[in-house]
């Protein structure tokens, strides 16, 4: 390291402070002393630094201030701002014009077509069964299934799955099973049929409650099962009976996520096999809680099914009970299901799960 | 200087002189000229202040510079330099740069001068940099002495020290440490 002398007599020397014999000696000795001379070109440089940035640091604030005087504040200018954002913008503002005149139109387009189409677009399948095309296919394998049948009642326009709601004549089932009816009948296990409408529907959860009018219609006893008001857990095992075909058939699968179609929050996602037919019918966990109604499926998603939440079914009645109707529901709050196995808690089940037939003049 | 006949030849000689009143004049000239460039090519009246001082910034340190000769009007110079300087800049913000309108003639800017002035740019903000990290007081003292040109005694009153010698010292100090924080800001960027 060099000694403060060394130093004091450099600075003076890139100062032009020597005399000129002083300044003769220390270049001389620049020539034999490398590190000297390594010092002194870094030191020259950093001088040099320093100057160039001062001098600019200088000349900024100088510039600044005459900004200040001469452009800014002049009231010309600032008549010019307006005619400036125009004369810079005025090709951005006619690309974003038309671009958001586009989007708006598209988009009231789209949410058009998404209210036409979204229970039953190509992704979102409602399970009601068109009963002509399921005649046709299952020809082959149910014999006589047009001329047994026949006789009894003439063949519905669809099909759906139902199941009481109170023990005295109200069902629910998806509003997308009974939609275009101009008749509605439930059908019980025993093959009686009996008259209903439609005393409330719910596009928003896809939802129908009917009214069993027909005379003839004998009151449950008591429901067996009971709505949950708590959500179900992911990986949850459930089950849901229906009528994809005039028996019924049960499916079995897990709760899969908390959510529908499209993020629909008033679902579940359900892994159960399902058909048309299926709509409607409800979905059970293990203890015999009803914790949803089955309302469709993906077509192009394998093993995605998806059911209203019981929760949504639950407070949509209490809303109902508020205003609508006279004499109210009285839900059912006592389950008799838990504990029991599969087989036992289906034999309960069954009588309160019904065919919904559905008729109109196609 | 009269105020009136500002020629190319009366300015740069003012300068030279170090008479710095005759950059209002400059500014008064040019700066709506660059303004307009800058606005049109998608700028802001900000973006235009700053290109037009870094051209003012380029051309006043050339005019110091004896050797500098300047081969087209100030205007032009001005004018070349700020358009120069916007397109570095847009080109930096977008990898698409769209078509510049131009409302004057313009001179290419050489790649050795264009080098030059991204070298003292390069070199400012090195400063800038090692300034910032040395902190107080060093920052203020090395830029009262090396700048402001205060001398020993003035500093040593200011900054309360006892004497010049102090006040000496602590400056070396500061600027061996200034010294290591520079030429750190140079390996860095060599990166």
């Amino acid at each position: 390291m060099k000694t403060g002398k060394d130093w004091e007599e450099m600075e003076q020397y890139l100062d032009g402070k020597l005399s000129a014999s002083e300044a003769n000696l220390f270049e001389i000795k620049l020539q034999t002393d490398q590190q000297l001379l390594q010092l002194t070109l870094e030191h020259k440089k950093m001088k040099e630094a320093i100057a160039a940035y001062g001098e600019r640091v200088i000349l900024k604030q100088k510039l600044e201030k005459i900004h200040l005087e001469t452009v800014a504040q002049t009231p010309q200018n600032k008549q010019n701002k307006v005619k400036v954002f125009w004369i810079q913008h005025y090709k951005t503002m006619a690309v974003a014009a038309s671009v958001s005149l586009l989007v708006a139109i598209s988009t009231l387009m789209y949410i058009n077509y998404q209210k036409v189409q979204i229970r039953q677009s190509a992704n979102f399948k409602a399970l009601r069964k068109d009963m002509d095309r399921i005649k046709r296919s299952q020809k082959a394998l149910i014999n006589n299934f047009n001329t047994s049948k026949k006789e009894e009642i003439a063949p519905a326009n669809y099909s759906g799955t139902g199941f009481a709601l109170t023990n005295d004549g109200y069902f629910i089932t998806s509003l997308h099973v009974i939609k275009d009816a101009d008749s509605v009948f439930i059908q019980n296990q025993f093959a009686q049929t009996f008259k209903a409408i439609t005393v409330f529907r719910n596009e928003e959860s896809d939802i129908a409650i009917l009214k069993v009018v027909s005379p003839n219609f004998e009151a449950y006893k008591a429901l067996p099962y009971s709505f949950t008001d708590k959500s179900g857990n992911i990986g949850e095992h459930v089950f849901t009976l229906g009528f994809p075909r005039e028996d019924m058939v049960y499916g079995e699968g897990a709760l899969s996520a908390a959510s529908g179609f499209e993020g629909d929050t008033v679902s579940y996602q359900i892994s159960i096999p399902l058909n048309p037919g299926n709509s409607g019918g409800p979905l059970v966990d293990d203890k015999g809680n009803i914790i949803g109604l089955i309302s469709g499926k993906q077509t192009e998603t394998e093993g995605a099914a998806f059911a209203v939440k019981s929760q949504s079914i639950i407070s949509i009645i209490q809303e109902l009970a508020k205003d609508s109707l006279d004499e109210g529901f009285k839900l059912n709050k006592k389950n008799n299901l838990a504990g029991l196995s599969r087989v036992n808690q289906i034999k309960m089940l069954k009588d309160y799960i019904v065919t919904i037939k559905v008729y109109n003049q196609e | 200087m009269n105020e009136i006949d500002n020629s190319d030849e009366q300015i740069i000689a003012a300068l030279r002189n170090n008479d710095d009143s005759v950059l209002s004049v400059l500014y008064k000239l040019y700066f709506g000229s660059i303004n307009h460039f800058i606005i049109t090519n998608s700028g802001s009246e900000d973006d235009a202040k700053d290109i037009f001082q870094e051209a003012i910034i380029v051309f006043y340190q050339n005019i110091k510079d004896q050797n500098f000769e300047l081969n087209c009007k100030i205007k032009t110079y001005l004018y070349s330099v700020s358009r120069l300087m916007w397109l570095k800049k847009i080109k930096k913000a977008s990898a698409i740069v769209g078509k510049i309108t131009d409302f004057e003639g313009f001179i290419a800017i050489d790649d050795s001068e264009a080098a030059l002035i991204e070298e003292r740019e390069i070199q400012f903000g090195k400063m800038a940099a090692a300034l910032g990290e040395l902190g107080e007081p060093c920052k203020t003292l090395i830029e009262d002495f090396y700048i402001k040109q205060l001398s020993m005694g003035q500093i040593s009153e200011k900054f309360g020290y006892t004497n010049a010698d102090n006040a000496k010292t602590q400056k070396y100090k500061c600027l061996m440490r200034l010294k290591k924080l520079f030429f750190k800001q140079e390996e860095r960027l060599q990166l």
